[in-house]
């Protein structure tokens, strides 16, 4: 229940403040009747609106006894493990966007799939760092020699 | 004739053979990797049909999707994990069958029953699209806009969850697809001085990001692991005579549900597949064997899958108006190439679509000895542990999404895409309205504006056109009829996918 009321209030939240810089948007003289803020103005009301419906649905039916919540996958019943999984998971990655162009794609890489692959509770041994290095070169060559797309080359520069 | 014809000339002078059967076991190795649904599968293809033809392209897509609805039954029956939310149905019996020793005859109906779907699935498909978008050409501004505001409210309607839910999820999908230039007055929306937000943000990267990105991070964070196979176990076995006609009605039952699902927007194959699994079980003379390892309950949900895989893309080839996640990405690889399916495309530049429909026959064909050829490499695929297939499902992903612009800053939006769509998950958001209203934002809101510069800012012009009217009331009637339900009663709402 706690989950559809958070939701339904973000939802209002959002649909309010997107509604605000709808209206900031400025009139061109090119513009038409509805203008570019227009649509997105209708977009906000309709968020707002259906956020208010959510939380009376859920208020309506918790008053009636007949509320039932949401059947969840088990990764959901646990937040926590949620939270610090995904939330790991997302720090490296942008760790791993931070280094891509100083390093290069084939280090930076390497290095990424072997840190995904240990943060899986993987045990660090020979094979999951030849997995992780062979893999950044399988996706290289597949990429970058095959396909040519100029991938970063960072600093293995003089060498690629 | 002249058809048959341009379908000839086009198998013989582009490269439709050779990317049907690529797409093919691609989709079957995709497909039988369980949490890598045939969207992301066909996703994860996208970047590189960038530089590709457009027919080849198309058909590489499209196989792919042809091959993953096969390919999710065979872990549904070797470790009781559906590899596609369709092939949830096949498991049932399937994995009985296996627990039984006759996995090899399991996924030999499996691949029978979806061979026959198949077929008939594209059949549907080509005779029904050329009079389905010759309706459309009649359309107006106004038809298009309503078409648009009825396809988003149908997908909402009957996703999964509450349907307020999948309005919210629609909206997003539209507020996303204002960010950058008006497309009327070229002012700039929602950019906050970024010069990355002024051409918009690519379908490409929500799409991935959305599915593939947020998969695999709850993948990641889920406990579940996965059975290992015995490959020794597991041999392919094509059902013999006596079994074909065990499994002719269940079969038939399965086609035509999974044809008439398929038609309807939203229903898909996961509810197709239920559905003629109950059908067949309703119709079986030895209903009691059901859940024990009946054969009609692999082949009928097999059948119905396969089937509504392939009439599903008659609403985007005929109208541009994706009904599933797959066909939303199809989509995508018709925008990238510059091409809008629906009447105009097929006036236009029939051979495109001539193209399609002669890789589909071409995959349907090669489904059979991929399967034998592919069983082998899927188990060991399977096998292997889930961190390695997950960090590379993540390597390949932002590396095709490197591979369109250069741009770091589009991995960026990926991952900000994957955490939304894990942040959707949570709240039983579904995902589909979002992408329909990310591909149908700009068709909605052009047509809208469209119209009212006709008429002078009147919107009295909306009740002058029939067919919009009809659609306009039809959307009224799908949300209200819902949001009577949700007050009313308590109605199951979606898991955390």
């Amino acid at each position: 229940m706690m989950k559809d009321l958070i939701l339904g209030v973000i939802a209002v939240s959002f649909g309010a403040f997107y509604m605000r810089e709808a209206s900031r948007i400025p009139r061109s003289a090119l513009g038409d009747a509805v203008g570019a803020g227009g649509v997105p103005l209708v977009l906000g009301i309709v968020m707002c609106v259906c956020g208010v419906l959510l939380v009376a649905r859920t208020l309506w039916l918790w008053r009636a006894g007949t509320f039932v919540p949401a059947a969840v996958s088990d990764v959901f019943a646990d937040p926590g493990r949620l939270f610090v999984m995904a939330g790991g998971m997302i720090a490296l990655t942008i760790a791993y966007l931070a280094l891509l162009d100083p390093l290069g794609y084939l280090i930076a890489m390497a290095l990424y799939l072997a840190v995904v692959i240990q943060f899986q509770r993987v045990p660090l041994s020979a094979r999951s760092l030849l997995v992780a290095v062979g893999g950044a070169i399988g996706l290289w060559l597949m990429f970058d020699a095959f396909l040519g797309i100029d991938l970063p080359k960072g600093l293995l520069a003089g060498v690629l | 004739m002249d058809a048959l014809l341009l379908s000839l000339d086009l198998l013989t002078t582009t490269m439709i053979v050779p990317m049907a059967a690529l797409g093919m076991l691609f989709g079957i190795f995709g497909g039988a990797l369980p949490g890598v649904s045939p969207s992301i599968t066909m996703a994860l293809l996208l970047p590189f049909t960038y530089t590709m033809d457009p027919i080849p392209a198309l058909v590489l897509l499209a196989a792919t999707y042809v091959g993953a609805e096969y390919g999710g039954s065979i872990p549904a029956i070797l470790i009781r994990t559906p590899g596609t939310n369709a092939a949830a149905a096949t498991l049932i019996d399937g994995y009985e069958m296996k627990k039984q020793g006759r996995a090899g005859e399991a996924l030999g109906i499996s691949l029978y029953a979806s061979t026959i779907g198949n077929v008939a699935g594209i059949l549907c498909l080509i005779l029904l699209t050329a009079p389905l978008s010759s309706l459309a050409l009649s359309f107006r501004p106004t038809t298009y806009f309503a078409l648009g505001v009825l396809g988003l409210s149908v997908i909402a309607s009957v996703s999964e969850g509450l349907m307020t839910k999948g309005v919210m999820a629609a909206l997003i999908g539209l507020m996303i697809a204002t960010i950058g230039t008006d497309p009327v007055s070229g002012v700039a929306r929602f950019t906050y001085g970024s010069a990355n937000l002024l051409s918009g943000i690519p379908i490409i990267l929500v799409m991935v990001g959305l599915f593939a990105v947020s998969e695999v991070l709850e993948q990641i964070a889920s406990r579940r692991r996965w059975e290992q196979v015995q490959a020794s176990s597991s041999r392919l076995r094509w059902p013999s005579w006596v079994m074909q006609r065990k499994i002719a009605v269940s079969s038939l039952i399965g086609t035509g549900i999974g044809i008439f699902c398929g038609i309807m927007p939203g229903a898909g194959g996961t509810v197709a597949s239920f559905m003629a699994y109950n059908e067949a079980k309703r119709f079986s003379r030895t209903p009691e064997d059901f859940g024990k390892g009946a054969p009609e309950g692999v082949a009928a949900p097999e059948a119905a899958n396969n089937a509504d895989a392939g009439v599903g893309l008659i609403p985007l080839l005929s109208f541009g108006i994706p009904a599933s996640n797959s066909t939303a990405i199809l989509l995508g690889g018709f925008l990238i190439h510059g091409l809008v399916p629906g009447p105009v495309l097929f006036t236009r530049d029939p051979t495109i679509l001539y193209g399609l429909f002669t890789g589909l026959v071409v995959a349907s064909i090669l489904l059979i000895p991929a399967a034998f050829l592919t069983l082998s490499a899927c188990i060991w695929l399977v096998n292997k542990p889930k961190p390695y297939l997950m960090a590379f499902i993540l390597a390949l992903v932002f590396t095709g999404a490197y591979s369109i612009n250069g741009d770091i800053f589009d991995l960026g939006l990926v991952l900000a895409a994957g955490v939304f769509g894990l942040g959707m998950r949570y709240f039983g958001v579904p995902m589909l309205p979002t992408i329909l209203g990310l591909v149908l934002g700009y068709m909605i809101e052009s047509n809208y504006r469209r119209s009212l510069v006709i008429s002078g800012g009147d919107h009295g012009i909306f009740l002058e056109d029939p067919i919009g009217v009809v659609f306009l009331i039809l959307s009224v009637i799908f949300l209200g009829l819902s949001l009577v339900k949700e007050f009313r009663t308590r109605r199951p709402a979606a898991a955390g996918s």
